[in-house]
Parts: C-alpha cells; sequence; structure tokens
C-alpha cells in the first residue's frame, strides 16, 4: 500500500520556519579609544567592535580608533582577522584601549564542510578551499570560473568561449564510464546537482570550498563519488555597514593564434585546378589538356574577389560589462546583505550574448540565545542567444564549422545590399547558407528565471546542543525558442527553404528539508563534536514543447505563424531520502579522529536495491603538537592524516531500472492506431556506482607559517559503474543498463603557498599540481572493451581494460605510399594511390580492411599532470595578481582536420593543404596526404591526433587604490586581462575542448575538439567604490 | 521562552515523524510518461497496442529492404553523389559488393528484425495471461506468428543459420549464451507458424473496416506456399496456394492502380505494409525520394526543398528485361526526365512508387509484400516443379500477362517455362523486393555467381548512370560464393563469442 501525505501540512512548517522576528539594539552611553596590536603597539585598522548585548557595531579607523554606543553593563567584542578575538566589559567606562594578540597558528579558521563547519586545524580529509581574491574583480560569467587553477587535483576546462558558458569540472579525474563526472555542486547547504548553471552571481559568493576524498564526500552518499563543490553565499559580517558598488566595461577579441587559417578564393581555385589535375593524371597517366579541367577552376591566377567567412562571423570588439552593488548591515542580532548583479556579454561571434541580472537577500537574525533564523533568497534572469548551432562539431549545422569550409569565392552580400543566400553549391562545392546572415538572421534564444532560497531555523536547547532544520527550494523555467526563415537554406539544397520553429519550457522545481542534530562537548582534553541529519529531497521536471512546419513565409516567426504544429510534454521526476551521522573526536588537538555514515533510497534505483551504506572514517596526527615536537620557527605545523571511505555515483536517468514501452503507432484502416514496443530491459538490481577511496595527506607549515604545504596521494576504485552495455540485439535490445565494470584512479596532489610581507610590498602565491593515473581495471566478464559506433568518420574512444578511460581509437598512419612499389608490398589497402596514408595493418593479416581490425589506440586524452599557479602582489596602493594554469601530456582529436584537410573539393581547406604530399621529391609539410585519396582518408586515424599540452596564462589584474580621502568612503580602479595567452603547440583554437559524442551520451567522451567558439582575450577596466 | 523552545522542538519532532512515514513518494516514483511493461499486457486493449507496435516497426524494416533485396540484384543500382563519400558508402558498397561485417545497414536491419521477434514472442507469452476473448487471442496469436514467420523468412535467407527464439529472452545473461539454429530448423519453425497462423487468422473480408491492413489468413498460406518452394518441397507448396486463390481475391484490371494511394488494400493485395501522408502523424513512408535521382530539383516528388538519394535506380539490365508492348514497364519505371530547364536527364528511375503527395517530403504510399499476382506465379511455380510444362502452370502466367498486354504462352516444356516464370515474376513484381530471393530460389550457387559477375561486367564497362567522374574501386563487383550469404553484423560477432561467422568473411 503506497502511503500518501498531504503537501500542505509540508508548507505549514515551511511557513514556521519563515517567522522572523527582528530585535532592536539597545542605547546608551558612548564608548571610544584605540585598539592596537599587542606585537608592536600599532594600530589595527577595520577591526570590527560590537556590543555584545545591544548587537551595535563598527569598525577602527585608520588610526584605529573607534566610537560606539553601548550599555554601561554591555561588553564589547573586538575581532579582527589574524588576532585573537577579545572581550571587554564597558564597566560604565567611557574610554576603553584594547591591545589584541595575534592568532600565531589561525587555529580558529573554519572551513565549510557538508552539512556543517570544522576547523581548519581539526580537518582530516582532503578539502581545498578556493582563494577567491585573484579573480576579484575580473568580470566572471559563470562562477566555475572561479575554481579554474586553484585546487589541486580540480582540473576545470573551458570548452568553448560563448558567452555565459559554464565550464567543466573534473575531481580527481574521470571515475565513471557511463554516469556524469561532472561534481555535486551545493549552494549555502543546498545540493541543486551536478551543474551550477546561472543559479548564482559570482560576486555573491563568499567562499567555495571543494571537498575531494571520500571522507568529506560519503555523507552526500549516492551523489559524492566525483566530488562536491560547497558554495557559501555572501552574508553581513557582524559590525560592518557598508554600501559597495563595483562597475567593469571592456572588450573582448579572438586573437589571431586562436583562428583557423583557410584558403582564399584563389588558392582554392588553384587547389581545385591542382586536385583535378593530379586526378586526371592518375586515372589516365597524362597530363589533362586545359578543356579537361572545369572552367570554373581553369583559371588559377586569375585574381578574383575573396571571403573570409571566420573573419566576416567575428565581432572583435566585443563588449563586456559587470555591475553589482551590495548592501550590509551586520550586527549582533541582524545580518543583511542585500546585492544586485547586472552582467552583460556580448559574443565575439556576430549574433551571440548573454545577459544576466541577479538579487540576492542573505538575512539572519538571532531571537534570543536559543533560537536563530536565516533566510536566503535570490533571483536570476538571464537571456543567451545563440543562433547557428554554434557548439556542435557537424559541418552540415554548425556555423563555426561552415564559416572554415564554405566557399571563399563568393560574396557575403550581393551588389544590392542583401544577403547573398547560398554559398558555394557550384562545381561540386558544397552549398551552404550564409553564416553571416544565418547569425543574424536565426533566432536561437534561451530565458532563464531561477529563484534559489534556504530557509532555516536553529534552536540551541541545551548547552552544547544544537537542532537545525533547513528547508531549501529551488525553482527554474528555461524557455527556449528557435527560428530558422526561409532565407536560411538546408546544406546543400539552394534556398527557398521551408522555414521552421520551436518552442520549450521546462519547470523544475527542486525542493529538499533538512534536519540536523548536533552536539558538541569538551571533556578536559577530549573534544567531541556529533552531527545526525535526516534529509529528504525531490526534484520534478514538467516539460512543454512545441514545434512548427511549413511557415507560409517568414512574417510569424512564432510556431503560431505555422499551419501544422506538433505538441509534446512530459514529466521526470526523482527522489531520495538519507539519514546520516557523523562524529569527530579531538584529543588535546594532537589525535583526530572522524567517522560518518549515511544511509541513502533513491527512487533511481530498482527495487532489490532502493537503499544504501555509505561509511567513511579519517584520522589525523598534529605531531608539532606532540610533547617531542621542538619548538622551532622552521617547522611550524605538521598533521599527518589518513582516510576511507565509501561514495555512489547515481547520475543514469531516472526510470531506467523499469522495461518501458514506447509508442510505435501505426495506421489501419486508414486511421492512426496507437501501438507500443519495449524499450529497455527491466532492472531491479539496478544501483549506484560505487567508489571506495583511500586518502593519505601531509600538512606543514614553514618560516612561521609563512610556507605551507598540502601533500595528498589518493586512490579510488569505482565499482558498478552504470554502463549501457552492448547486448546482442537477439535479445531485442540493443543496450542494457547495467553495473558493470571497474575503474582505478590514484594520484598525487601537491598544493603549496607562501604569504610573506616586506615592508611596503606583499606577496601571496598558490601554486598546485596534480598527477592523476587512471586505468579501467575491468569491464564485463569475457568482453575487456567497449567501443560502439558504426561510424567510422570522426572522433572515437574506446575502453578498454589496462588502459585510462577513453583513449582515442582509429587507424594508425605510418606515412605515405610514395611508389607503386612500395603500394605492391601492402599492406594492401582498397583503392589506394601514390600519396595516400599508409595505415599499420595491426592485425598483421596483410590488408586493411574497411572496419575496427586494423584499429589502435592513438592517443590517450587524460594529462600527466595539470597545474595551477597564482600570485598576488601589493605595494603600497597597487596590488597585482597573475593566474596561470596548464595541462602537459595528452592527446586530443581533432574532428574538423576531417574536413579541413578534405581532398574532395567539397570545402574549402585550411592553408596547410599547400602543404601536402605531392611527389616524393616534394613530400610537403607535416606529413599530410596528396589528393588522390577515396575511402580511407577521412576515417579516424592518427593523423588527427595533437598533443593538447598547453599552458594557459589566463589572467592578470592590476589594481590602484585612492589613497583615503575620507575614512567612510574608500575607491579602487582596476585593469584586467583574461585569456592573455596561450602557449601550446596545438593547432586548434582551443585545447580544453572536450566535445561529447551527441551519438552516444551514456558514455564519457573526452579528448575530443570540435572546434567550436573560440575563447576570447578580454580587456577590461573597472572601479570599486566602497561606503 | 522555554515554552517557545519546547514547542519548536516539538513540531519539528513530529515534522521528523512525518516525513519518515512518506518515504514512497521519495523514493517509489514511477516513469509518467511512458508504460512500464509489468503492467501491460493485461487486456485487450493493450494487447492490441502492442500488436500494433510490431506492425509499426515493419515500417521501418521495409523502408530499407531495397538494399538487401533489390540493390544486390542486377535490378538496381545506385546514382553515385559524388558529394557524398561517407553515408551513401554504406548503400553504395552493397550495389558494388564491396561492403563488411561492418556495414551499417546490415548492421540496422538485423537489429530492427530482432527487436520486432522480441515484441512478438514478448506479446505471445504475455498474452497467456490476459484477459481477452478467444476470437481476439487467436486472432493476436495469428498475426504474431505470420509475422515472425516473415522475420524469420528474410534472416534466414539474409544469413544462413540464425539463432531461432520463440520465447522471449528474460535477462542480458541469456541472450550471449545463444547459438545459431541450422536453417532447416529455422525454415520448421517458419512452416509450423505459418500453417497455425493460417488457422487462426481471419479472411481479409472478415476484418472490420478499421482494421484493414492486419495480415490475413491469405497472407499466411501464400507466404506458406513460397517457403515451400524456396526449401525446395514444390509438392507441399500447391494446397495453400490454391487455397488463396479460393479466397476472393483478384487482379485489379489496371496495372497503375495498384501503387495508387487512393486504391490502398484492393483487391489483389493480401499484404501491404500501411503508411500514412498527408499529416505530420509520423506514419508516412519516403520511398519516392530514396529512389528518385538525386539533384532531381523536385522535378519527380514534386518538392524542390526536399533532398532525394538516388539510391534505388533500375539498371539497364531490368529496362531491357521488359518485353516490347508491356504495359507494366512506364508504370514501373521511367528512362529519364524532363528537368526544371526543360533538358532531359538521362537517369532511368523507380516509377511505381511516385504519386502525388500533400506534404513535402511525406509519402502516402503503401508498400506491397504479397500480391494476389504473385500468388498465382507461384502457384504456376509449385506446378510447373511437380508436372513440368503442365497446362494448368502456363495458364495462371498468361492470365498475368494478359493484364500487362503481352500474348500468352504455350508449349514450354519445365525448364522453358521455370525461366518464364521467374521472368515474369522479375517485371511484375518488379522492385517490389523479390528478386534477389527469386534469383537464389532459381539458380544454384553457380549459376547465380555468374549471373551476378556477368551484370558486374555490363555495368563496370557500361554503368547505367553516369559516375560523375568517380571511377569504379578496384573491387567493385568482383562476387564470390561465400559473398551469397550476408556476414552476421560486427557487433553481434563481437558479442556472440561462441557464434562463427559465416565462411569467408
Amino acid at each position: 500500500m503506497i502511503k500518501k501525505c498531504k503537501p500542505s501540512s509540508f508548507r505549514l512548517y515551511l511557513l514556521l520556519l519563515f517567522v522572523l522576528v527582528f530585535s532592536m539594539g539597545a542605547q546608551g552611553q558612548t564608548v571610544s579609544g584605540v585598539v592596537t596590536s599587542a606585537d608592536d603597539n600599532q594600530p589595527i585598522i577595520g577591526a570590527s567592535v560590537v556590543a555584545k548585548n545591544g548587537g551595535n557595531g563598527t569598525t577602527t579607523d585608520f588610526d584605529g580608533n573607534f566610537e560606539i554606543d553601548a550599555d554601561s553593563d554591555d561588553v564589547l567584542v573586538f575581532s579582527y582577522v589574524g588576532f585573537k578575538t577579545v572581550e571587554v566589559p564597558v564597566n560604565g567606562r567611557s574610554t576603553l584601549n584594547v591591545s589584541m594578540e595575534v592568532d600565531v597558528a589561525a587555529l580558529d579558521e573554519v572551513v565549510v564542510v557538508g552539512y556543517g563547519t570544522q576547523r581548519k586545524a581539526d580537518v582530516t580529509a582532503a578539502v581545498s578551499e578556493v582563494d577567491l581574491s585573484t579573480l576579484e574583480n575580473v568580470p566572471v560569467a559563470n562562477a566555475s570560473r572561479l575554481i579554474q587553477g586553484q585546487a589541486a587535483g580540480v582540473q576545470v576546462n573551458q570548452l568553448n568561449g560563448s558567452p555565459g558558458q559554464e565550464l567543466q569540472i573534473r575531481v580527481r579525474g574521470n571515475g565513471s564510464l557511463g554516469a556524469s563526472n561532472d561534481p555535486l555542486y551545493v549552494i549555502d547547504g543546498f545540493p541543486i546537482g551536478n551543474s551550477i548553471g546561472q543559479t548564482l552571481n559570482p560576486n555573491d559568493i563568499e567562499s567555495i570550498t571543494i571537498l575531494k576524498d571520500a571522507a568529506s564526500t560519503s555523507i552526500y552518499g549516492a551523489r559524492g563519488s566525483n566530488g562536491v563543490v560547497l558554495i557559501t553565499t555572501k552574508g553581513a559580517k557582524e559590525g560592518v555597514s557598508r554600501m559597495s558598488i563595483s562597475m567593469t566595461q571592456g572588450l573582448q577579441t579572438v586573437p589571431d593564434s586562436r583562428k583557423i587559417d583557410v584558403l582564399n578564393a584563389q588558392q582554392f581555385v588553384q587547389f581545385q585546378n591542382e586536385r583535378i589535375s593530379e586526378n586526371f593524371r592518375r586515372a589516365n597517366g597524362v597530363a589533362p589538356s586545359p578543356d579537361d579541367i572545369p572552367l570554373a577552376w581553369r583559371f588559377p591566377n586569375q585574381a578574383i574577389p575573396s571571403t573570409n567567412w571566420f573573419n566576416e562571423i567575428l565581432n572583435n570588439s566585443a563588449f563586456i560589462q559587470d555591475i553589482n552593488f551590495n548592501i550590509s548591515n551586520g550586527t549582533k542580532k541582524v545580518k543583511t546583505s542585500l546585492s544586485l548583479g547586472y552582467f552583460n556579454q556580448e559574443g565575439t561571434i556576430i549574433g551571440t550574448d548573454f545577459d544576466r541580472i541577479t538579487t540576492r537577500l542573505n538575512l539572519s537574525s538571532e531571537l534570543n540565545d536559543y533560537i536563530s533564523v536565516n533566510w536566503n533568497i535570490s533571483g536570476t534572469l538571464t537571456e543567451n542567444n545563440n543562433p547557428g548551432a554554434l557548439n556542435t562539431g557537424n559541418f552540415t549545422t554548425s556555423v563555426i564549422n561552415t564559416a572554415y569550409l564554405a566557399d571563399p569565392r563568393d560574396p557575403v552580400y550581393n551588389e544590392d545590399g542583401s544577403f547573398n543566400q547560398y554559398i558555394g553549391g557550384r562545381d561540386g562545392v558544397f552549398g551552404y547558407p550564409n553564416p553571416v546572415q544565418r547569425l543574424s538572421e536565426e533566432i536561437n534564444r534561451t530565458n532563464q528565471s531561477i529563484l534559489l532560497t534556504n530557509g532555516s531555523i536553529s534552536i540551541k536547547p541545551a548547552k552544547g546542543f544544537k537542532f537545525e532544520s533547513i528547508v531549501n527550494a529551488s525553482l527554474t523555467n528555461t524557455r527556449n525558442r528557435q527560428y530558422s526563415p526561409s532565407t536560411i537554406p538546408n546544406w546543400n539544397v539552394p534556398p527557398p527553404k521551408v522555414a521552421n520553429g520551436s518552442e520549450s519550457s521546462a519547470t523544475i522545481l527542486n525542493y529538499g528539508w533538512d534536519n540536523l542534530l548536533s552536539y558538541e562537548t569538551m571533556l578536559d582534553k577530549h573534544k567531541i563534536d556529533a552531527t545526525i541529519g535526516y534529509v529528504v529531497q525531490k526534484e520534478t521536471v514538467n516539460q512543454l514543447s512545441g514545434s512548427g512546419t511549413q511557415f507560409p513565409n517568414d512574417l510569424i516567426p512564432y510556431i503560431s505563424g505555422a499551419p501544422e504544429t506538433l505538441a509534446s510534454s512530459n514529466v521526470d521526476d526523482w527522489g531520495l531520502v538519507a539519514f546520516f551521522g557523523r562524529l569527530n573526536y579531538n584529543y588535546d588537538d594532537r589525535y583526530l579522529l572522524s567517522a560518518s555514515y549515511r544511509r541513502e533510497g533513491s527512487s533511481r534505483f530498482g527495487a532489490n536495491n532502493k537503499w544504501g551504506d555509505f561509511p567513511a572514517f579519517s584520522a589525523g596526527w598534529r605531531i608539532s603538537n606532540e610533547e617531542f615536537f621542538p619548538e622551532n620557527n622552521f617547522l611550524t605545523d605538521l598533521k599527518l592524516r589518513t582516510s576511507w571511505g565509501v561514495t555512489g555515483n547515481n547520475n543514469i536517468g531516472n526510470y531506467t531500472h523499469l522495461a518501458r514501452l514506447s509508442a510505435t503507432n501505426y495506421v489501419l484502416g486508414g486511421q492512426l492506431v496507437g501501438g507500443q514496443t519495449l524499450l529497455n530491459f527491466g532492472n531491479p538490481d539496478l544501483t549506484w556506482e560505487t567508489s571506495r577511496q583511500l586518502d593519505i595527506g601531509l600538512d606543514f607549515k614553514m618560516f612561521n607559517n609563512k610556507f605551507g604545504v598540502v601533500a595528498e596521494y589518493y586512490r579510488r576504485t569505482t565499482e558498478d559503474m552504470l554502463l549501457p552495455v552492448q547486448v546482442p540485439a537477439i535479445s531485442g535490445f540493443n543496450t542494457a543498463l547495467t553495473n558493470i565494470g571497474k575503474v582505478e584512479n590514484k594520484g598525487v596532489e601537491i598544493a603549496l603557498n607562501y604569504k610573506d610581507r616586506f615592508g611596503d610590498f606583499g606577496l601571496s602565491t598558490n601554486f598546485n599540481i596534480a598527477f592523476n593515473r587512471n586505468e579501467i581495471l575491468e569491464i564485463n566478464n569475457d568482453v575487456d572493451e567497449i567501443f560502439t559506433s558504426n561510424n567510422y568518420y570522426g572522433a572515437n574512444n574506446i575502453y578498454r581494460v589496462g588502459e585510462p578511460i577513453g583513449m582515442l581509437y582509429g587507424f594508425v598512419v605510418d606515412g605515405i605510399f610514395e611508389t607503386e612499389e612500395e603500394i605492391a608490398a601492402g599492406p594492401s589497402h582498397p583503392g589506394n594511390t601514390i600519396g595516400t596514408y599508409r595505415y599499420r595493418d595491426v592485425n598483421g593479416d596483410g590488408e586493411i580492411t574497411y572496419d575496427t581490425q586494423d584499429w589502435d589506440i592513438i592517443g590517450d586524452p587524460n594529462p600527466d599532470f595539470t597545474w595551477g599557479l597564482n600570485i598576488n602582489m601589493d605595494y603600497k596602493n597597487f596590488d597585482l595578481s597573475l593566474g596561470f594554469l596548464g595541462a602537459q601530456g595528452y592527446d586530443v582529436y581533432r574532428n574538423v582536420e576531417h574536413f579541413i584537410m578534405n581532398v574532395d573539393g567539397v570545402f574549402n581547406t585550411s592553408t596547410k593543404m599547400i602543404d601536402r604530399w605531392r611527389s616524393p621529391e616534394n613530400p610537403g609539410v607535416g606529413g599530410w596526404a596528396g589528393t588522390g585519396n577515396f575511402q580511407f582518408t577521412r576515417e579516424a586515424s592518427s593523423r588527427f591526433v595533437f598533443d593538447g599540452s598547453h599552458i594557459w596564462f589566463r589572467n592578470i589584474t592590476l589594481g590602484y587604490n585612492l589613497p583615503k580621502f575620507s575614512d567612510k568612503f574608500s575607491v579602487r580602479l582596476y585593469g584586467t586581462v583574461e585569456n592573455v595567452a596561450l602557449i601550446t603547440d596545438y593547432p586548434g583554437n582551443n585545447p580544453e575542448a572536450n566535445s561529447g559524442d551527441p551519438l552516444n551520451p551514456q558514455i564519457v567522451t573526452i579528448g575530443v575538439d570540435n572546434d567550436t567558439y573560440p575563447v576570447p582575450r578580454i580587456f577590461s577596466v573597472g572601479l570599486n567604490l566602497n561606503f | 521562552m522555554k515554552k517557545i523552545i519546547y514547542n519548536s522542538i516539538l513540531t519539528l519532532g513530529l515534522g521528523f515523524l512525518l516525513m519518515t512515514s512518506c518515504t514512497d513518494e521519495f523514493l517509489e516514483l514511477t516513469d509518467p510518461n511512458s508504460i512500464i511493461s509489468d503492467n501491460f499486457y493485461k487486456n485487450e486493449d493493450q494487447v492490441k497496442q502492442a500488436v500494433n507496435g510490431v506492425y509499426g516497426q515493419l515500417q521501418d524494416i521495409v523502408t530499407n529492404q531495397y538494399i538487401f533485396t533489390e540493390l544486390v540484384t542486377d535490378n538496381t543500382t545506385v546514382q553515385i553523389n559524388p558529394q557524398d563519400r561517407g553515408q551513401a558508402d554504406r548503400v553504395e558498397s552493397i550495389d558494388f559488393w564491396t561492403y563488411e561485417p561492418s556495414n551499417f545497414n546490415l548492421d540496422q536491419a538485423y537489429k530492427q528484425i530482432y527487436n520486432s521477434i522480441h515484441n512478438i514472442n514478448s506479446i505471445l507469452q504475455r498474452m497467456e495471461g490476459a484477459d481477452l476473448p478467444e476470437g481476439k487471442r487467436n486472432q493476436f496469436t495469428g498475426e504474431m506468428l505470420f509475422l515472425r514467420a516473415y522475420h524469420y523468412f528474410h534472416l534466414t535467407q539474409y544469413f544462413g543459420d540464425v539463432v531461432l527464439l520463440t520465447e522471449p529472452i528474460e535477462s542480458v545473461d541469456d541472450s550471449y549464451e545463444q547459438t545459431r539454429t541450422p536453417s532447416a530448423e529455422v525454415y520448421s519453425q517458419i512452416i509450423a507458424d505459418l500453417q497455425e497462423a493460417a488457422n487462426l487468422l481471419p479472411l481479409k473480408s472478415e476484418y472490420t473496416s478499421t482494421e484493414v491492413g492486419r495480415a490475413p489468413k491469405g497472407a499466411a498460406l501464400a507466404l506458406l506456399g513460397k517457403v515451400y518452394l524456396t526449401i525446395g518441397q514444390s509438392a507441399q507448396a500447391i494446397d495453400p496456394l490454391r487455397e488463396v486463390t479460393g479466397l476472393g481475391y483478384d487482379l485489379l484490371p489496371d496495372y497503375a492502380s495498384i501503387f495508387d494511394p487512393a486504391n490502398k488494400n484492393h483487391a489483389e493485395s493480401i499484404f501491404e505494409v500501411q503508411y500514412q501522408g498527408g499529416n505530420n502523424l509520423g506514419e508516412n513512408s519516403v520511398f519516392a525520394y530514396i529512389f528518385a535521382p538525386i539533384n532531381s530539383n523536385g522535378v519527380i516528388t514534386g518538392y524542390a526543398t526536399e533532398a532525394t538519394n538516388g539510391w534505388n535506380m533500375p539498371t539497364n539490365s531490368i529496362i531491357d528485361a521488359f518485353e516490347p508492348g508491356d504495359l507494366r514497364k512506364d508504370v514501373s519505371l521511367q528512362e529519364s526526365y524532363v528537368d526544371v530547364d526543360d533538358s532531359v536527364v538521362e537517369v532511368p528511375y523507380i516509377n511505381k512508387y511516385i504519386n502525388e503527395h500533400s506534404v513535402p517530403g511525406r509519402t502516402d504510399d503503401n508498400w506491397p509484400v504479397i500480391r494476389y499476382s504473385e500468388v498465382l506465379l507461384l502457384l504456376a511455380e509449385a506446378i510447373n516443379e511437380e508436372t513440368g510444362g503442365s497446362q494448368e502452370a502456363i495458364d495462371l502466367v498468361n492470365q498475368v500477362r494478359a493484364r500487362a498486354g503481352l500474348a500468352g504462352l504455350s508449349g514450354l516444356d519445365q525448364s522453358a517455362l521455370r525461366e518464364a516464370i521467374f521472368q515474369e515474376r522479375r517485371v511484375e513484381l518488379a522492385f517490389e523486393n523479390h528478386r534477389w530471393f527469386d534469383l537464389k530460389r532459381l539458380y544454384s550457387n553457380q549459376e547465380l555467381l555468374a549471373l551476378l559477375n556477368a551484370h558486374g561486367q555490363e555495368e563496370l564497362q557500361n554503368p547505367t548512370i553516369d559516375r560523375s567522374g568517380v571511377p569504379y574501386r578496384g573491387n567493385d563487383y568482383d562476387i564470390q560464393e561465400y559473398e551469397l550469404l550476408f556476414p552476421i553484423p560486427e557487433t553481434q560477432m563481437i558479442l556472440h563469442t561462441s557464434f562463427s561467422q559465416n565462411p569467408g568473411y
């Protein structure tokens, strides 16, 4: 029997949580004084001073002076980063001078962890905090950018440069073959999913912590395997009342080094002429007479107009701006922070842009010593224009790819100024729509509205106990509208076309309720804190979409303008329920132990495996706190720690464990009749992927804590991977989702940081480097590899036991056949001629066949190591920050080479074609084959694999703080360059590109570059005002 | 204050309990967008929908059937598209006999047919527990057995020994363990299925008007006769075929009207795959577009905006096979067309499925599977095999020839009549996906190889359609005996470790 519960009761509790009572600050006498450092008696600027009971707060001025209203029996609390907090009773005094002591190890600094915070010194898991200062003033389109290059073992790739694009994040390599490898994003405690999307304004972020090992992520159970990104948004600080405005504006360009050189019209005619002559000579043994060359290609020396289509679609002074406004007011009792943001990025490809408006209100209030409430709410509106299928790698539909390939002889505009609608389409050259016209006239607009809210009540019923009940909800609506007018022909079909349009709307409601009870106590040298929790979460997606065809004209570019429309709707949901507990034990700040356990149930899994268990343990030894450890200034802090735990990955889509049917209709008696056929095997045993991870870490600090090192070793084994395995067709299906296989990721991560001050000069730098090794240990009983492709064009990944994930797979080019003797000596390729590639006869049977028998591994897309370096400097009022990152030793399959090195004469080609093989005496540059190819030329081969190793100089920012002319007002000016320089031998525009395989979305595809949207260089200047 | 705390804890504690009791709402979620198999096949309507789904799968299966039944033969060839050296190769390599076991179309055909067989077997098994009137149970069973036989008949002629399943595979592991069943056993099952189907199925006339298009008794009998002929048991073929002649079918007087969408499921039609154009219900056919010459600017299909493939084009061989005065020739094919600029383009094309249709790209043509004229020719074939040169057999052929405006045959001995019947089948049933199986039935392997290679030589020397400068490859039309069976698709060879490939591949 199914138990039902009324949603109305749920809402009742929601309401209860949002009842806020604000208390008023008390009035009394004025207290003033000076705050100094006990170390050197220098005044402390900007220290926070708060009346403990009254709730008033202020900060000290340039000379350390403060003035505050407080009752005579109140207590003032003085705090400042890096100093120990001091509480001083007023006792009726009107003047109070305070000396603050330096907090040597900053031991009380806390770090956000799953369902709570922890003292940094007590952490026994692998947790990276992101330094947000490097990118503080850079106009950042997506929060994911803030993480790039910041944390060891966290690889962040900008897959393409389209406006507003989210970056791809991988924590400690790819652990899964079949499910997602994206981490879980948690915003203010709410697990929002595997994509951060446009949920947040990056400027609203206070801190980002990345949980990397199982000890820290297993508390997130079946969603923890890929790491967890914890984001906390900015709230007001106690004692700070501030208004700030920041404005940044900039221009974006695509540098020449990130463009692809293609033939101009005259070179194109020359190439066609040579190609036809060479083919003629091969077929007939003699040179062609002029009449044998088609008229269009007969006169290569004739000067003709030429169009560089890629340059035509660029907007090389694309505008970008980011404006943020924040008011924050924090007293002891009530803290309010309100922020507004506007971000606008034009694309460097014409017709594309991204806009985002955000608001956020973070409120917290203490009713009394026992009860406090907290409420965050944010709203986001975005608009993104992205016509022309920009991010696919399809040579017929992607406008960026077609701009490389379109006939350069044709102009953008006709003589009367109208668009030239059909490019090429004659003399054997493919016909394309005009790329400029497509970007100008096609519509592909996505509008999002996102509401995200967290409300919590926390109660401290007795000493050490805290109960917290948190309601989280997000409501996202995504609307997309597309229209392709009749003036934009289809590939290779001359205009006019029948216009088509579509529109879709998806509403996602995701809500959760967390109930946490924690207890903290200290008995002599034993410190214990324990948390238990109960959480539920559910997401429902409601989607409605419609399309129109047979539009009679372009007058009404909406579905309603079409005589024939089609609509569909669907609903998708998932839910989870989990119980968990965590116990942290600290003995004398020397021995640290932690254990956690989560039991989670998920709707996504089969009836036999609804519930799973996720335990974790960790331990730490703070050697530097041992009595035997000598007091010294050289090695000031030393901690050894280890952890082990179990996590899961449940990203397999909803309902996949059920045997479902799909509509396969028919016609009987001249009428449509409903039909149903089986869609997939049911699998009641289907369950999450399980990862077991061991982590050993060593943290130490040297030279009075100026230099810090975190070194880690980890080994993560993922089992029961959720894979769509190929099954024999006789079963009725081609694939079945099963839990099979085993993958291991192991590696070493090192993070170094150095922070020091030399008089007026301050330096803070961090460097991180990670070496990950990935190996498939097991796939499926007898089958030791997964390779699913019917298409021998393009990139292919193979998954083979003993090899890393996603190895590139194809023919191996062993050079070029230069003579008939070489061809005769074999191996035999059907239809090959002099000047074609010689493929390696991998299976040794003497012939190259048109299948995978002679295929081999041709590249490894997993980097040997990835690294990041961030340097922040300041001198007097100036500051400078630099960001570098890179990846070394990995291969990229450059898919577009199939087309831009095509010798059939149907496309424009790369200028590399000029340097192709022509004869044994004139072998060209780069090993590119001659024009005499037919069947095997473009098939996946090592010819298209390139080393992707690169160094990105990502960012440089120079700032200047204007001398203060008032205590209450500060001004900062800055200039910044983003994506400054890319140092690489990789021939494409972006070595970080990594496209998925649209044919096979369930298998992770890596190392494939489809030459999508170029990454722009962004110059911007800005101004911060603080009141 | 203490009261507030106390109350808060109490309320939230209660909430805790309440939510615990609601776990099902979070964990027991079922797909609201599709039907779950466990809840299906329970009543007449559900079983009927499942049966309809199997018919629906036929639409895709017959759409590409020409590749394996016409294109490999001397009937049709492809029009080379010099701009498409990718996708087209999947079709061209079959025409030119250079395909590999990895061929995409072969793989797809194998998968589609077994997918349909799995649905059939699931219905037959799950129907046992369904609440159904007896008459409907018989009808559905008969329909499924007929279609299972139809699929296995194709499979075994394409691949030889194939996995024979009469029950659904229940788990992934079971599917790996299956082995190939000898072709003779597959034929025994086909015959058993068709015999039972013939007993269970209603007559075409017994179907109500809303059920027109379902397989009738006559279809099972006709296919049974053809199967017997295929395995050389012509004596057994006579009875079922003769039975069909008493079921009220008749030849249409006008050959062209057989293929007119306005005339679907006519008196000559025994079984055809149903399509519907003119709307956006997704039930349209596309034969005209696959078969029409490339770049024909809509002068053949009527719509220039829709691309055409030129993948099934008449050869010189079949053009010449029509006797002078054969009324069927112009209906079946045209030897050229007039382009938009009034120039005459000498590219022949199949005309049978070129009909007016109101929505671009969506034709209304049904696909003929079994026609009464074929039954007459099959019966003639069976009788001739049993009683060489029998007048009854000649009369049956002459019925078909008479409609085509051709003079009757006479005075033929067994062998001459056999040739005449197959010649008649070639032109009467041109481009209806019969040629490959007819050739295999008529000729020994050596004779067939000689015919195919001779046809290949003709094409190599004088291609029916200009190749736009693309030369033949060295191994085009080099046909070996082993190639008379298609290879088991490469994807399946990888999965079935116990399978052995057809020899030669």
